[in-house]
């Protein structure tokens, strides 16, 4: 198999794949990344303001 | 894309197959742009019969040309036809390497290297090594390597 034959293999999966169905499998896949990415590089992890410095965290203003 | 979905059918099946590429990295190490399942099936006609009633069971989709896209036939002898399939399925992008580029020696020794690994919901499935993930990206022309891959493991490694 050649990176050629490859490609032409996508191509041709692209042009047939419903947009619709598409574009639900992309949502589909980002959630399951999420979910399945080891804790300290998920998005959306708890965060832990009180292991962080207060000006790292934002919590204390200037002024 | 019902990840999960996919590699239960696969295990469900009893097929021995590997994840490669992408989706394998990201469980493994960073988060990719990534939206098809690759897996690494062992050539043997034994197991193309599984994995063709997986591919069944996902209602995958594949055809020679645009003309005769359908649902996969019944049976494994399409899947003689080539090397590599890029199908559809109900629940997402499925490739099915027989042979994989720089990827040379029996598929068992690459079986034999593999990290045992299961999903967030326990769904098992055999991970490709560090070591023969670099070795497809660096069989790759240089245009089409992952550089952020290669050097991710290339550190990896240096540092094992």
């Amino acid at each position: 198999m050649t990176a050629e034959e490859k490609q032409r293999e996508e191509e041709k999966r692209d042009r047939m794949y419903d947009p619709v169905l598409r574009w639900k499998h992309i949502q589909e896949a980002i959630t399951w990344a999420e979910a399945n990415m080891p804790p300290h590089l998920r998005r959306n992890r708890p965060r832990q303001p009180k292991q962080l410095p207060a000006r790292e965290s934002g919590t204390q203003r200037e002024g | 894309m019902n990840v999960d979905a996919i590699l239960r059918s696969f295990a469900h099946h009893q097929v021995n197959a590997i994840l490669i590429g992408g989706m394998n990295f990201l469980l493994r190490h960073q988060p990719v742009v990534t939206f098809d399942v690759d897996l690494w099936v062992k050539d043997t006609d034994e197991n193309l019969i599984k994995v063709s009633a997986a591919l069944h069971e996902l209602r995958a989709e594949w055809g020679r040309d645009e003309q005769s896209w359908k649902p996969v036939p019944d049976g494994f002898g399409w899947l003689r036809r080539q090397s590599m399939f890029c199908l559809t399925s109900a629940h997402g992008a499925i490739d099915i390497f027989r042979e994989v580029e720089g990827l040379r020696d029996d598929y068992d020794v690459y079986r034999d290297r593999c990290n045992e690994c299961y999903t967030a919901s326990g769904i098992h499935y055999a991970s490709l090594s560090d070591r023969d993930m670099l070795a497809c990206q660096m069989a790759l022309p240089e245009e089409g390597r992952r550089l952020d891959r290669v050097v991710y493991l290339e550190n990896l490694l240096k540092r094992k």
